[in-house]
């Protein structure tokens, strides 16, 4: 029997999703004994033309990650949808945006001015930004258009399951495939991850006081954290109250509060102002100046709240312009 | 009681129920301002301190809906009583003109919205 084809792909990413398939170690060697790769950027040579060359449907399954900035990532996933049974969101990117989706703070405009014209080390007198099309000694030279607003894959594509995390833990892909294989899959639109909250298996979570009450807001840029006590008791902002747990709590062991990369567990909508709810909620004062005063301690609600979920949010961007 | 007609009014049992997602579920269904409404702190609440909870997540919503380029004049949070009628119509006028001024929010037909334009 032929063996199942598979592809990984990556968009608007740092690549840290493609580097957890390398994590999985001697263990790779059993996928690769399993599967055929058909496609894989990072490690291996293969061109668009494969994989248009394939029926359609032929690739098992696809593995993408990072989020769609750029129209040359639509037309990748959209061939790769259509290649594909089966489409794996690979991480938070591909998920719900990722960090790639915090650019939804500003347009393509705006980001080429900054990059191109105004950040300090950019020296570029004609003010040349990149265009779509440019003719050079007689040739015509194409770039991908850049958008405005960053998507999430399944923004993009049908996705039929995600692979959380920023990046996700070998062990939740490792589980997956393994699903994959032996076709035991859960239903369509599945986060192949637990639905619990991280708070629920955080090894802190017995230091946490029935009533948590923040009088002042620390940042871990400018405080130690105590390696013990719940984050949020010491009045560090922590996102694991609106976060899914399967992390292994990597930032919680690395002295880290909970950035949030696993997103929202089932039913919540939108994790930034789930958790920005929570957190006002237990500001120790009953006092509107004070409250006031502790909230403007929070040098970035958007970008703590919203750090890895901003295209997947209610909102998906800001609104530029009236 | 008078008061402008563009207004759909959502029964909550308390403002503190009132989850600010949602605000984001109006401003993204089409609403052009928010007004949260409840009780006077510290001690007109039924369950206590409710209007406090609320009272807490309003100045973070507000900085975080700004960051969204929403105008933080058209989301307002106000201690109105159930026997207050003059005081809610006098907001729903004051609202009113706020957005004429400002001019509607449409966030869904802005020219920078969620489209790849």
């Amino acid at each position: 029997m032929p063996k199942p084809k598979v592809a990984f792909y990556c968009c608007a990413s740092c690549g840290g999703g493609e580097e957890t398939v390398v994590d999985l170690n001697e263990d790779i060697l059993k996928v690769v004994d399993a599967v055929d790769i058909v496609l894989w950027p990072v490690a291996l040579d293969f061109k668009r033309k494969d994989i248009e060359a394939m029926a359609d449907g032929e690739i098992a399954v696809s593995f993408i990650n990072g989020a769609v900035r750029l129209s040359e990532q639509e037309e990748w996933v959209e061939l790769l949808r259509r290649k594909s049974g089966l489409v794996v969101a690979f991480g938070s990117c591909a998920h719900l945006g990722g960090i790639p989706g915090l650019g939804n703070v500003a347009n393509r405009e705006l980001i080429f001015q900054r990059k191109y014209t105004v950040v300090p080390t950019v020296d570029n007198p004609d003010e040349t930004f990149p265009s779509t099309a440019i003719t050079m000694d007689g040739y015509e030279l194409e770039l991908p258009s850049f958008y405005d607003t960053v998507k999430t894959l399944d923004q993009t594509i049908d996705v039929d399951y995600y692979l959380p995390g920023c990046p996700p833990p070998p062990n939740l892909v490792w589980d997956a495939v393994m699903a994959i294989l032996e076709g035991k899959l859960p239903e369509k639109g599945a986060v192949l991850a637990p639905n619990k909250a991280l708070c629920d298996t955080c090894p802190r979570n017995e230091t946490k006081p029935e009533d948590l009450a923040i009088k002042e807001f620390k940042r871990v840029a400018t405080s130690t954290p105590d390696r013990e006590e719940c984050f949020l008791y010491q009045g560090y902002i922590c996102l694991g109250p609106a976060t899914r747990s399967g992390c292994g709590e990597r930032s919680i062991n690395g002295n880290m509060p909970c950035r949030g990369s696993f997103g929202p567990p089932d039913g919540v909508v939108d994790q930034g102002v789930k958790i920005l709810s929570a957190i006002a909620s237990i500001i120790d004062s009953t006092n509107e100046e004070e409250i006031e005063r502790i909230i403007n301690s929070i040098a970035d609600p958007l970008g703590t709240f919203y750090r890895f979920t901003l295209p997947s949010s209610l909102l998906r961007r800001k609104r530029i312009g009236r | 009681m008078h008061h402008a007609p563009n207004v759909d009014i959502i029964r909550v049992m308390c403002s503190c129920r009132i989850d600010p997602t949602f605000l984001l579920k109006a401003f993204r269904d089409g609403a052009d301002e928010v007004l949260i409404a409840g009780c006077h702190p510290p001690t007109d609440c039924h369950y206590q301190n409710g209007n406090i909870k609320a009272m807490r997540r309003y100045p973070l919503l507000l900085r975080t809906l700004e960051q969204f380029g929403i105008e933080t004049e058209g989301v307002r949070l106000e201690w109105i009583s159930a026997s207050e009628s003059g005081k809610f119509a006098q907001v729903m006028k004051e609202m009113t003109e706020t957005i004429r001024q400002l001019g509607p929010l449409s966030w869904n037909g802005g020219s920078e919205g969620v489209s790849n334009a």
